[in-house]
């Protein structure tokens, strides 16, 4: 067989070191094993995060967390009402030279391996449109000089679902641009317990090292190397095409569906997290199992979903139990029964 | 038995399995609807008392041909190997490894018994079999009854009456054949229109004028028979002692009577209408007594079919003879009396007043009670006022009976006896 999948070998090996990562990751954070493994997945599919979550429960402490075992660079950004697109991307700085004055770029925290993009619904549409060349170019252009962001570039998004007043709702275009919309739930009480007894007030978090750039870059690049059978394409196909309003039962109070986009997304995302699971091949337990983070902040819902208090979360898992793993219909003579 | 085999051979049995399902469900569906055409054409065979081999050879040709083009309907809908793979890895969870191992990526996991957790849809699949059977065996058992005739209508009573003085007439060969033959066409004509026409009111009307006709007839040419048989009777008797006058007045008569008998609706047999136009009274010398005697025995003979026909006529007998007096006793009555009428009643002294009956109710005068019938209204007794439908008829006739009924109320009738006294 002459393919280019990725073999057993490099994803046990891959396996181990992710392992590692999730190990680190659940010193920081304790009981969100969802949330990291979710977390993992994005960075695995080269995608960009946006977390959601209520002030306190570890968003920016998990970011830093992870910057520091990927030993990446790692920036954070506030986002306020008055930041410009230039505070982030970068200036350029008029400079003496060799008693010649020319224009330096200075650059900006976006150039990073890791941007913590804090509270980003802060921040005014025209400095969210400067990251969204960013995100999606992984380069940014500024006074027509275009400059490489460096590799790898991760965005991970927070925004805080309440406090909304002043706030500027990121628009479906940049929605889209983010991988993953993970949101932070609270911890239970034995977790909070736990939280207690090994945190002090003020004292940073110390995280070893678990995993090199360059490691990143290669268990990355090998999930590419992930089999997706043609069925499971298919499945993604048919799940992101039921988004759309009429093209399914689950579909109603849909106002627009997912993009396409969203679809490669969503097998990019299967693919990392049957890396992440050590399997060869991305499967429909996988597919099913990223279809809401994929999805959810790619639907936009009509005015009467949204009193009916219907989320984008609900519609898609209606759809998962309405579109069959496989494309063809159980014949009437046999009966499904419960698996 | 490598990995692969096993997986590939679970493969093939969930394939298969879904394959024929996929087939029955097409297949059932036009089992039932060839059940339905061989059950439809096996009734009307058997109802038509003809052979029903043929449609189960028919049958049986079109369920195959039926199951063939299912197979070709239901191909596109068929799992093949690898499409039962996948579904494998779907209902087992197995995250499709067997999809990826067949598609030459990481092996085949470890054999583990899987089955489909579809079931046969036992309803699905015995209901168009069970109605399939039930229409055949239904079809084939069912008790057919022969091929249902016509209920049997009698003929209307003038009819067969008809009928019935033709046969004795045509027996007897009293009356010319070609007027029996015309008779005989116009009862044809009443009878060759549809039995559910017989009873209709112009069919019971022509029956009745045609059976009046006849009869009328026959009672003339009785009559005349009857006249004619008289004044042979009274030629015979009289002949030598009537005066001329009397003797031609006999002749008249008789030369009435002939030209009755042959000018009637029911004409006498031509020979023996010949026979009685060439006896003369005047002439009685020129026949003899035998032939005189036999022609009295045709008309007597013809007077008793009449009679056999419309019973006894109750005019008078031998009007001649009584009138103009028989020889009787010794030397003769001599001629009659002429009667007087007085002009005071007799009076008889009667003692008992006795009822006068009058039998020949054609003779009947106005006010005569012909007969007495009672009548009462169907009156509702009910308080029930649900509406009924108009014109409903609350009684209906069979045939043969009497359609007109006397309903008159007893004010009604007395007002209808007052006027007529």
């Amino acid at each position: 067989m002459t393919n280019n999948y990725a073999s057993e070998t490099e994803i046990a090996a891959a396996g181990a070191k992710l392992q590692r990562l999730r190990d680190a990751l659940n010193t920081v954070l304790f009981g969100q094993q969802t949330l990291i493994d979710n977390v993992i997945t994005g960075l695995l599919a080269r995608g960009h995060l946006l977390l959601e979550g209520l002030p306190g429960l570890g968003k920016t402490e998990l970011v830093k967390g992870l910057a520091q075992a990927l030993q990446l660079d790692a920036k954070r950004i506030q986002f306020t009402p008055d930041l410009l697109p230039g505070d982030i991307t970068g200036n350029p700085i008029l400079q003496e030279l060799d008693g010649r004055r020319q224009f330096v770029f200075q650059h900006g925290p976006l150039f990073a391996n890791l941007v913590l993009a804090d509270e980003i619904n802060r921040a005014s549409p025209k400095t969210q449109s400067a990251l969204l060349e960013a995100m999606q170019e992984r380069r940014v252009t500024v006074m027509g000089e275009t400059h490489a962001l460096p590799d790898p570039f991760f965005v991970l998004a927070t925004q805080n679902p309440i406090e909304l007043e002043g706030t500027y709702p990121l628009p479906e275009a940049q929605l889209d641009r983010f991988l993953f919309k993970l949101e932070v739930h609270r911890n239970a009480v034995n977790v909070l317990e736990q939280i207690v007894k090994s945190r002090e007030m003020g004292e940073p978090v110390a995280i070893a090292p678990v995993l090199a750039r360059e490691e990143l870059l290669e268990i990355s690049a090998l999930t590419r190397r992930i089999f997706l059978p043609d069925v499971v394409a298919n499945y993604i196909a048919r799940i992101v095409d039921g988004t759309h309003p009429g093209a399914s039962q689950a579909s109603a109070g849909v106002k627009f569906g997912a993009s396409p986009r969203a679809a490669i997304g969503l097998a990019a995302a299967s693919r990392a997290r049957a890396l992440l699971d050590g399997r060869m091949n991305a499967s429909f337990e996988d597919v099913q199992a990223v279809a809401i983070p994929v999805l959810q902040h790619r639907l936009v819902l009509d005015y009467s979903a949204r009193l009916d208090g219907r989320k984008p979360a609900d519609i898609i898992t209606a759809l998962l139990g309405e579109v069959p793993a496989q494309d063809r219909d159980l014949p009437n003579t046999l009966r499904a029964a419960k698996i | 038995m490598s990995e692969r085999t096993y997986w590939i051979a679970t493969a093939l049995r969930v394939a298969t399995r879904r394959n024929i399902a996929c087939w029955l469900e097409l297949f059932l569906p036009a089992a039932v609807i060839a059940s339905a055409i061989a059950a439809g054409a096996l009734l009307i065979l058997r109802s038509l008392r003809m052979q029903t081999e043929g449609i189960w050879t028919g049958f049986g040709a079109a369920l195959l041909l039926a199951a063939v083009a299912c197979v070709i309907f239901a191909r596109r809908k068929f799992f093949n190997v690898t499409d039962a793979l996948v579904r494998i890895d779907d209902v087992a969870h197995f995250h499709n490894r067997l999809t990826a191992a067949n598609s030459g990526v990481g092996d085949w996991p470890a054999r583990r018994a899987v089955r489909d957790p579809a079931r046969w849809n036992f309803a699905r699949l015995f209901l168009p079999l069970m109605l399939s059977a039930l229409l055949l065996t239904g079809a084939a058992r069912l008790h057919i009854s022969d091929v249902k005739t016509p209920a049997h209508i009698d003929e209307p009573v003038s009819f067969s009456r008809v009928e019935s003085l033709l046969e004795t007439l045509q027996k007897s060969e009293l009356v010319d054949p070609q007027a029996l033959e015309k008779v005989r066409e116009q009862l044809d004509d009443l009878r060759k229109q549809s039995a559910d026409n017989w009873y209709d009111q112009s069919s019971l009307e022509a029956g009745d004028t045609l059976r009046q006709q006849t009869e009328q007839a026959l009672k003339e040419m009785q009559r005349n028979l009857q006249s004619a048989s008289d004044l042979v009777e009274a030629a015979e008797k009289l002949g030598a002692t009537l005066p001329p006058g009397q003797l031609k007045q006999l002749d008249e008569s008789l030369q009435k009577a002939i030209r009755g008998l042959e000018m009637g609706n029911l004409p006498l047999n031509k020979e023996l209408l010949g026979n009685l136009k060439k006896f003369d009274p005047s002439k009685l010398k020129q026949m003899s007594a035998e032939q005189i005697a036999e022609l009295r025995e045709h008309l007597k003979s013809g007077e008793k079919v009449c009679e056999q026909c419309v019973g006894v006529n109750p005019q008078a007998k031998g009007a001649f003879l009584t009138q103009h007096g028989a020889p009787g006793g010794r030397g003769g009555g001599g001629p009659s009396v002429p009667l007087d009428l007085k002009n005071d009643a007799t009076n008889l002294h009667g003692k008992e007043t006795q009822s006068v009956s009058n039998d020949d109710l054609s003779r009947a005068m106005p006010g005569d009670v012909l007969g007495i019938s009672k009548g009462t209204h169907e009156v509702k007794k009910t308080n029930d006022n649900t509406p009924v439908a108009g014109g409903a008829i609350s009684s209906t006739g069979q045939g043969g009976d009497a359609v007109w009924r006397d309903s008159l109320t007893p004010q009604e009738r007395e007002v209808l006896q007052r006027y007529f006294k």
